[in-house]
């Protein structure tokens, strides 16, 4: 293989990786103060994707402006989500994982009223601003600025989330309820409406990671499913909770996705990312970068 | 309360109207065979409804049961109709060792993907089982020389029998013979412990565990067991088409298999097949709808598992339930034969020897070297105000925690290093603060599933009632029964535990607990929420317990129970130990008197 052929694959893998990385910290800013795994949030960031091309090419809103209508209706959905298949089901202890099936049923709603709204065509979106898609060649090295705007955008929001995290009266608040939600109550912090937050946010956020990645992987209703899994894969093996763990670990399954690609056909690279997480997840349960423990019965 | 008490007849026997899911499922089978007789296009219908309520049944035990989520089941009937395919069409074997390739391929791919799961949290399954179904369909149109890609296999063999190919409604009614087969071992097996010990680790490991159940092995039988059903059902389904290509395998055929337990109503025996004829069958009749059905699907399913998580099996039973309740106000008057109240039979009492024992959580010194020695065939109270570490103790000797430092000997067997199951087969059981019955369950059940590391009959047994699994089911249901007299509650052997108010469901824990005749028993306050009247009777029963030898360690707050019953007595204040000795050296310490005061010791 030549010089170029590998790092054309490995700018590819990097790429694929970060919107994967994205995928996996919207999971875990739904996660954090709720101990709830959004099924639908890979249906979420198909929706940013379709909405984009709903706002950008066919409307042709400005990129800014589509972007942010996107997202604020991708959050208020999630907040919808949350409000019907969430928060009825945290309140009944017996049922402590109901919302497994809860989410999954809003994601099947998701996903099948978005195909007869949309197709099953896969659509054009514009770069983000400033980005083109045209490929530059940088010694050997091909890439497009799209690329390098996705994994910038990766890195740039992955800090943000953490440093809200760290740093903010808020973050510490999803901290400490994460921790104890009793207890948190106690301090004058309403679970209730974290959750609520957490769940508007991680959908915004699950919106963004769509518009972003659409100009790449074309807006289409079938990427949903397929960045869910990935998505999750991510987050398996970088360890729930953990986002930088996320990144390293969507990076990887990027990678080995790109490279795989010389010799496997797309349907092998998907069993082969399969038993790579089985593969982890067996040898550390609880991923790269994760702790075990999260919550005892 | 050693007494004699009345043992009410088991409800069975009650002549009643049968129940309404009998009479619901019984006249749902009844004309889907006559409508399969009227045409053809039903038979193929019915045929296929029988296939999935078969292959449904087999996802119950896991998703239903169990309480794993699995998206995979689609896929595991892909995977088993392929195995029939490529053995009848390409290799020549007939139907039948073809269905059982087909049933070990699934099964085998089952426990492959349960494997992670058994340490996992179970939303990670999910995605597993989600990436899993995405996996075998594209896998399926790659291997082109074996599955034949787009095109796949044409003419696939019906079974035969004695030389005849079963085809048409021959066909239907193996299906069904299959499924009623299935219907009837399961309803063996979950009514035993096999059923008792997976619906209790739906709803978390501990009592599972306590009770001595090794719950990775259980969630692996679940795994292979639900597996090996959808290969089954997959070589009829093969069978019933006689042709496979991968479009009939579609992410949404998995998904429907979820749609049908959940909504049938998981954990019921009828679930799946009112799930099938409401949400297969219905909507094929109305034709119409069928665009719009993966829609009308999410929407069912968002609405059941929010408002009507039992489905609809669970609805009905809630309608028989309240008719039941009716019914037992009229009197019983039949054969009240009485039963003879029994703590347990003589045992070697277990010592406890616990040597400076440490717990660390994070930052926080919860038992700060603690010492304890308990000898066989005492009782012995462990007191303390709130946060001294008393229930931390019984989890550190029960195994439910491992100490940061120090150790436990149980009966002369260094016990700190093994966790909670092995501990219990040890001979020790164990109840807890808040009793953990499964509520689901009656009184009696409960109480039988304390018998499960003592029962010898392996699943195969119970599943199809053989000798041994029926003696030791009469053997321990009498044992049970006697139990419960002598906790005095064995007028509601047979009532739902949950309707039992909270101090006797504390009893019914005892009762299981002996039922595992333990060597030592560990009880966690069971005095809390007990009236005076219980309170003398509860003393009665521990020195009735004490008398068969078992060595009995308790966390009580009761004093007055405490200095009247307790032999020896621990008290802890802020993970140290403040006294030891008998009650009335302990109640007269000077430093006891003040941490129960409220003065610093």
């Amino acid at each position: 293989m030549l010089l170029e052929d590998l790092l054309a694959l490995l700018a590819t893998g990097v790429t694929m990786g970060a919107i994967y990385a994205m995928v996996a910290v919207s999971f875990n800013v739904a996660y954090k103060p709720t101990n709830v795994f959004n099924m639908a949030q890979g249906e979420l960031v198909m929706l940013g994707a379709m909405f984009a091309w709903g706002l950008m090419t066919q409307s042709a809103l400005p990129w800014l402006v589509g972007a942010a209508l996107a997202l604020a209706a991708v959050a208020a959905i999630g907040l919808f989500e949350e409000r019907v298949a969430v928060a009825a089901l945290l309140r009944k202890p017996s049922h402590h994982h109901g919302w497994i099936i809860s989410t999954l049923a809003f994601s099947i709603i998701v996903l099948n009223v978005a195909d007869h709204v949309y197709g099953t065509d896969p659509q054009p979106v514009p770069p983000v601003p400033g980005a083109t898609l045209d490929t530059l060649q940088w010694g050997a090295l091909t890439f497009s600025t799209q690329q390098v705007a996705v994994v910038l955008i990766a890195v740039a929001s992955i800090a943000l989330v953490e440093w809200v995290y760290r740093r903010t009266l808020v973050g510490k608040a999803v901290r400490a309820v994460a921790e104890d939600r009793d207890a948190a109550r106690l301090n004058g912090i309403s679970p209730a409406r974290l959750t609520m937050t957490s769940f508007a946010i991680a959908a915004a956020y699950a919106a963004l990671t769509g518009v972003v990645a659409a100009p790449l992987l074309l807006a289409s209703t079938s990427i949903g499913l397929t960045l869910l899994v990935k998505g999750f894969m991510a987050l398996a093996i970088g360890g729930v909770g953990s986002n930088w763990g996320a990144l390293a670990a969507g990076i990887l399954l990027g990678c080995v996705e790109s490279l795989g690609s010389v010799s496997l056909t797309p349907d092998y690279r998907q069993v082969l990312l399969l038993a790579v997480v089985l593969l982890v997840l067996l040898v550390r349960p609880f991923g790269l970068f994760g702790r075990p423990g999260l919550r005892e019965v | 309360m050693e007494h004699a008490a009345p043992m009410p007849p088991p409800p069975a026997v009650r002549a009643r109207l049968p129940a309404l899911t009998t009479v619901v499922c019984a006249a749902l089978i009844a004309a889907g065979l006559a409508a399969a007789l009227s045409s053809s296009y039903f038979l193929m219908l019915m045929t296929f409804a029988a296939i999935y309520v078969l292959a449904a049944m087999g996802l119950n035990l896991l998703t239903g049961y169990a309480g794993i989520v699995s998206v995979a089941h689609g896929a595991l009937i892909c995977v088993g109709s392929y195995a029939c395919a490529i053995a009848t069409v390409r290799l020549g074997w007939s139907f039948w060792p073809a269905a059982a390739l087909s049933a070990a391929v699934g099964m085998g791919f089952s426990a492959l993907l349960g494997l992670p799961a058994l340490r996992l949290s179970s939303w990670y399954f999910v995605l597993i089982t989600i990436a899993f179904s995405l996996s075998v369909t594209a896998m399926i149109n790659d291997l082109r020389a074996l599955t034949g890609g787009y095109g796949g296999i044409v003419g696939i063999p019906p079974p035969a029998l004695f030389g005849l190919p079963l085809e048409g409604f021959a066909l239907l009614a193996l299906v069904a013979a299959a499924t009623a087969l299935l219907w009837w071992a399961m309803r063996n097996l979950l009514h035993s412990r096999v059923g008792w010990a997976l619906q209790s680790i739906r709803e978390g490991d501990v009592r599972a565990q306590a009770n001595g159940v090794s719950t990775a092995r259980l969630r692996l039988f679940a795994f292979a067991f639900s597996g090996a059903i959808a290969g089954l059902a997959g070589a009829f389904f093969a069978s019933a088409k006689t042709v496979v290509t991968p479009e009939d395998f579609s992410f949404d055929f998995s998904i429907f298999f979820l749609f049908v337990v959940v909504l049938g109503g998981g954990a019921r025996l009828a679930g799946p097949l009112l799930g099938v004829a409401a949400f297969y069958v219905l909507p094929e009749l109305l034709g119409s709808l069928k665009e719009y059905r993966m829609i009308a699907y999410g929407v069912g399913l968002l609405a059941f598992s929010v408002l009507l998580p039992e489905g609809l099996a669970g609805a009905l039973a809630a309608i028989d339930e309240r008719r039941a309740q009716r019914a037992r106000l009229a009197p019983a008057a039949d054969g009240a034969a009485a039963v003879q109240a029994q703590p347990a039979p003589a045992v070697a009492g277990m010592a406890v020897d616990v040597r400076e024992l440490v717990k660390d959580f994070g930052g926080v010194r919860a038992l700060d070297g603690v010492s304890v020695n308990v000898r066989p065939g005492h009782i012995h109270a462990i007191v303390g105000p709130n946060g001294s570490g008393k229930t931390t103790l019984l989890n550190l000797i029960s195994g439910f925690y491992r100490p940061t430092s120090g150790a436990v000997d149980l009966g002369g067997v260094p016990a700190h290093t093994h966790g909670p199951t092995d501990i219990a087969r040890l001979g020790v059981q164990r109840t807890f603060q808040t009793p953990r019955l499964m509520g689901e369950l009656s009184v009696l059940d409960n109480v039988r599933f304390g018998g499960y590391v003592r029962e010898r009959a392996s699943g195969l047994e119970l599943a199809l009632r053989l000798p041994r699994a029926l003696h030791e089911s009469r053997a321990f249901d009498a044992e049970a029964m006697r139990l419960l007299a002598t906790v005095g509650l064995a007028a509601r052997a047979h009532e739902r535990a949950a309707l039992l108010p909270h101090g006797q469901q504390r009893l019914v824990e005892i009762a299981r607990a002996l039922l595992g005749r333990p060597r030592l028993l560990l009880l966690d306050e069971p005095a809390a929420g007990l009236s005076l009247g219980e309170l003398d009777e509860l003393g009665a029963l521990m020195r009735a317990i004490r008398g068969t030898g078992i060595t009995l360690v308790m966390v009580e707050h009761h004093i007055e129970l405490v200095a009247d019953i307790a032999d020896t007595v621990t008290v802890l204040d802020r993970g140290r130990v403040l006294a030891e000795g008998t009650p009335q050296q302990v109640f007269a310490d000077p430093a006891v008197i003040a941490a129960y005061t409220g003065g610093s010791a």
